[in-house]
């Protein structure tokens, strides 16, 4: 799946004072890539993903999904999208703590109706994951890292055309993190998903990888890993 | 494969489920709320469903028409000439007719009578037996129904009820308002109103009372006409009598009832109608047990003579009930009330604690309406197991009043007024998960996220 940006500016309202989040900002995202978008904290990175994930809109500018205009989508197109196509894998609180992990793996099917495959599929994922000894436990019966392999396994099920991770490895330890970005990477190369990943953690970089660096809202630089840094 | 703790596949209800049983304390609060609004809406209406109750299993065994004096709400209170009898019987489609008495029972065996109330009945027993209904004779359990050879002679026969209350058999003595008979019969018909009846001949009725010979309280008018075509019949009859010179009785009990429901306010309404509910059994006003035709100036075209199919009279009745079913709701709707805004604050609690869950739905693909449904299901899983807790409650509550009164009217908890109930505190439920779910529904998912 392939997203372009086109003058993507993101404002928010506190009070009198009027905070721009994302600021004019136009990029392409092709399919099939590996993109992290880095940046220090309060710099839009999150906010950005949203706004790619249908989950916000932006204040002004195009977000393009395959060349279509998000903002002229039906609700009922946008909640499509979100439960076929994305796999969103946040930092932290991506379970349901009242449900067991196959559940929550199943969580995007539920208004549509859960078949016995599909059940089976989620157990095959939280396997792949190397879970399959946690199928049914709750989130607190989880450590963090199996938490994040849950969410993994959810975004897997889908066989999404595009995954965004918001700090996917936050508050893993790097050999755990390292694990959920290979999972990540596995898709990428044996799905060409695109795959969109917010980090602050630079070492989960590699060549090939596509990498868009915010500043205040604004790209400051964007590149190709081991290729010369372009400056906008 | 069903791994442990798994829900429903493909249900939204499931996780509904869920949800409310992860909070215990708080979903048992609002469920005891609705229990007991749904409880006080049981126990109240079953009063008013146990006297429909009665008046339509008494409708049923009474196929013909009745004859009274215009204006008496129960033949208690009529008195109308006994030669009318003759002249109907004459008239084309009237197959027989059945001349009765009433009279109040005061003392029984020397026990004053106060509710339920009695009525001595003296009734044309050659007539009756030539009734195709089954009213009485058929419904005689022990002994026999009175025949030609107790014409003349003081013999009685009673209801179950008494005969239970006063330990009486068939051959026993029994004093009736100081007049001395004998038990010949024992009959049950099940119905509060039918089985007040002692019944015993007209001629030993008037002499032991001093009944007027002139006149009689009622008539039964059986007929070859089907259902439809009775009242028609009705109305012939009727007419006949219209240039009569006979008074219309006065004061109507019921009607005076029903308005006392919806105009008392100083008084407990409910217990005011139960009053006069009460002395409309009883007899209290001017009834004495020798009446007197009581005159009162009528409308030129009016027939002295009101004949109409049982459920016609009993319409006046159904009235009453349904003004009594309009307060009862007034009533409970107080309780139901104070059930839904515990439910929507109960809902409330639960959805401003969860918004991270609504976000991540959202972000899975959930719809507004599917969170909606989420959340309205929830607080309809409220509604259901308070509806059915209460209609439990209320449904024994009832079975404890009855057996222990066996003699009142009995409440009645149907099927009809239990599904009712229940209905209804599902309704409520989803009302009261409305607005908690469109505030859920419309959170942004993205805020709900940041927040964390
Ligand atoms: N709804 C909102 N209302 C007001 N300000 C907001 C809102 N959402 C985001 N912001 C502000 O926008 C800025 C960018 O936020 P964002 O979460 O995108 O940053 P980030 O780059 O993801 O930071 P971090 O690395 O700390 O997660 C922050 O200063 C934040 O306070
Ligand atoms: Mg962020």
């Amino acid at each position: 799946m392939q997203v372009q940006l086109e003058h993507i500016t993101k404002r928010h309202r506190s009070g009198d004072e009027e905070l721009t989040v994302v600021d004019d900002l136009t990029c392409d995202i092709q399919e099939g890539s590996f993109t992290f978008i880095i940046g220090p904290s309060g710099s839009g990175k999150s906010s950005l993903l949203y706004l790619i994930g249908a989950l916000d809109l932006p204040s002004q500018g195009r977000v393009l999904i395959d060349g279509e205009d998000l903002s002229t989508w039906s609700s009922t197109r946008k909640n499509k999208f979100r439960r076929e196509e994305i796999g969103f894998i946040f930092q932290s609180f991506n379970l349901l703590k009242q449900l067991t992990a196959v559940d929550n793996v199943l969580v995007s099917e539920m208004p549509v109706g859960v078949s016995g495959e599909d059940r089976q599929r989620a157990v095959d994922y939280l396997k792949q994951v190397g879970l399959g000894h946690r199928l049914g436990h709750y989130p607190s019966q989880l450590s963090g890292g199996e938490q994040q392999r849950v969410a993994i396994a959810r975004a897997l099920l889908k066989e999404p055309s595009l995954v965004l991770a918001d700090e996917p490895t936050g508050e893993l330890d790097s050999k755990t993190g390292a694990i959920v970005m290979g999972y990540l990477r596995d898709l990428q190369k044996q799905k060409q998903t695109t795959v969109i990943i917010v980090t602050h953690d630079h070492s989960h970089l590699r060549p090939g990888d596509h990498i868009i660096e915010l500043h205040d809202g604004k790209i400051v630089k964007q590149y190709v890993k081991d290729a010369t840094p372009t400056h906008v | 494969m069903i791994s442990p703790g798994t829900i429903f596949p493909g249900m939204v209800f499931g996780l509904a489920f869920r949800n409310i049983w992860a909070r215990p304390v708080r979903t048992s609060l609002a469920v005891l709320g609705m229990t007991v609004a749904i409880f006080a809406m049981v126990s109240l209406f079953s009063v008013s469903a146990g006297l429909n109750r009665v008046v339509n299993s008494t409708l049923d065994r009474v196929p013909g028409l009745i004859a009274m004096q215009r204006g008496a709400p129960i033949p208690l209170f009529s008195t109308i000439p006994s030669s009318w009898k003759e002249e109907i019987e004459k008239m084309p489609h009237v197959t027989t007719v059945v001349a009765d008495c009433w009279a109040r029972v005061n003392i029984i065996n020397g026990k004053t009578i106060i509710s339920p109330p009695r009525l001595l009945c003296g009734t044309d027993i050659a007539r009756r037996n030539q009734l195709r209904t089954t009213l009485y004779k058929g419904d005689v359990y022990e002994g026999r129904f009175l025949s030609e050879e107790d014409v003349g002679k003081p013999h009685i026969v009673i209801s179950k009820s008494v005969a239970e209350e006063f330990k009486v058999k068939v051959g026993d003595p029994l004093e009736v308002n100081g007049l001395k008979f004998t038990i010949v019969g024992l009959y049950h018909t099940g119905s509060l109103l039918l089985d007040v009846a002692l019944l015993t001949d007209i001629d030993v009725f008037r002499a032991l009372t001093g009944f007027n010979p002139g006149i009689v309280s009622s008539l039964y008018i059986e007929h070859d006409q089907g259902k439809e075509k009775a009242s028609e019949l009705a109305a012939v009859i009727q007419k006949r009598f219209t240039d009569r010179e006979w008074g219309i009785y006065k004061a109507s009990t019921i009607l005076t009832i029903a308005q006392q429901v919806t105009t008392t306010s100083t008084e407990n309404p409910v217990q005011s109608a139960m009053n006069n509910l009460d002395k409309m059994f009883k007899g209290s006003p001017p009834a004495s047990s020798q009446p007197k035709a009581s005159v009162s100036p009528r409308l030129e075209m009016e027939s002295p003579l009101e004949v109409k199919p049982a459920e016609q009279w009993a319409s006046r009745i159904d009235s009453f009930t349904e003004d009594l079913d309009l307060f009862l709701f007034l009533m409970t709707s107080i309780g139901v009330f104070i059930a839904v805004v515990q439910v929507i604050n109960t809902m409330l609690m639960s959805v401003t604690e969860r918004v991270i869950e609504f976000g991540i739905l959202r972000a899975n693909g959930w719809s507004v309406g599917n969170v909606v449904l989420l959340v309205v299901s929830e607080s309809a899983f409220l509604g259901a197991v308070g509806g059915f807790f209460g209609s439990a409650f209320g449904w024994i509550a009832v079975q404890v009043i009855n057996h222990n009164f066996p003699d009142r009217v009995q409440l009645y908890a149907g099927p009809e007024l239990l599904v009712y109930s229940i209905t209804f505190s599902i309704l409520m439920g989803i009302l009261g998960g409305l607005y908690p779910a469109y505030w859920a529904a419309t959170r942004s998912p993205m805020d709900a996220i940041r927040r964390g």
